[in-house]
């Protein structure tokens, strides 16, 4: 078999790879958010805000101090959940399906730093 | 390493746009190839340009194609693929797949096998229709939450 050959063999094998991918990555989500059921009640006492369709939900959203809040990404797109405060709060990349936990104990504006039209806010009660 | 927040970082914050960008020029790119395939098998006068040229310009253009695709395709692998609801998602990602495995079947006959001519223009119209489907399950969404 000619190197141009084996070139182009290597290539096919690479798409072949790419479009298992795919259906490998919906296995492995299906099996975590298994998972992550199991434990979803262990929030009951904090609060959740959900990150879908290219937003935060609540946008705004008002706790006690010293809630733990969870941040969860059910969105198909990565996000952050950024302080609008510079060298706050900052939880790196999200990926779909992952979660983030914080303890607030003061108002935060925020905002996801992949899409910074997706923002949102905490306030304290009381 | 955190492949999505490497290209998030390399396209200043606007990874989720630049994918937009890129499937969209992927989908124009393959409708040209389609016009470019018809003008070299013969079956149409359009793009007015030789046989020649049409099929250097589609070997040029196809590579170019793929290259985007394959970026695209990674960021989406690396980072939000997984999801199987709501149901376009799950399209997204069945075309998705659909369509390396046409690129595969396509080069395995084309490069390796030397073989299936015949196939091509049934293969590259499934390719831009998959491209399409592509498209209308992702940058349609987006625009529409815009």
């Amino acid at each position: 078999m000619d190197g141009r050959r084996v070139l182009w063999v290597v290539i096919v094998v690479f798409f072949l790879a790419m479009a298992l991918a795919g259906p490998t990555a919906m296995v492995r989500a299906s099996r975590a958010s298994g998972g992550q059921a199991a434990t979803s009640g262990q929030y009951g006492g904090g609060a959740v805000v959900q990150m879908k369709n290219i937003a935060f939900a609540p946008a705004t959203l008002t706790v006690a101090r010293g809630t733990e809040v969870v941040f969860q990404n059910l969105d198909v797109a990565p996000h952050t959940v950024t302080g609008k405060t510079p060298g706050g709060v900052d939880s790196g990349t999200l990926n779909p399906g992952k979660s983030f936990r914080l303890v607030v104990d003061q108002p935060l504006d925020y905002v996801c730093t992949i899409h910074p039209n997706m923002t949102g806010k905490i306030l304290l009660s009381g | 390493m955190d492949i999505i927040g490497l290209l998030n970082d390399l396209t200043g914050g606007n990874l989720l746009l630049w994918k937009v960008v890129g499937t969209s020029i992927v989908l124009f790119l393959a409708g040209v190839q389609v016009l470019l395939a018809a003008r070299f098998w013969g079956v149409s006068t359009v793009p007015s340009m030789t046989v020649g040229n049409a099929a250097r310009w589609h070997r040029i253009l196809g590579r170019a194609t793929l290259t985007i695709a394959v970026v695209v395709a990674v960021s989406c692998i690396a980072g939000p693929a997984g999801p199987t609801s709501p149901t376009r998602v799950l399209l997204h990602s069945v075309f998705g797949t659909l369509v390396f495995l046409i690129l595969a079947a396509k080069f395995a006959l084309i490069r390796v096998l030397h073989s299936g001519d015949r196939l091509l223009p049934w293969i590259g119209t499934a390719l831009f229709l998959v491209f399409g489907a592509i498209w209308a399950t992702s940058v349609a969404d987006y625009v529409t939450v815009r």
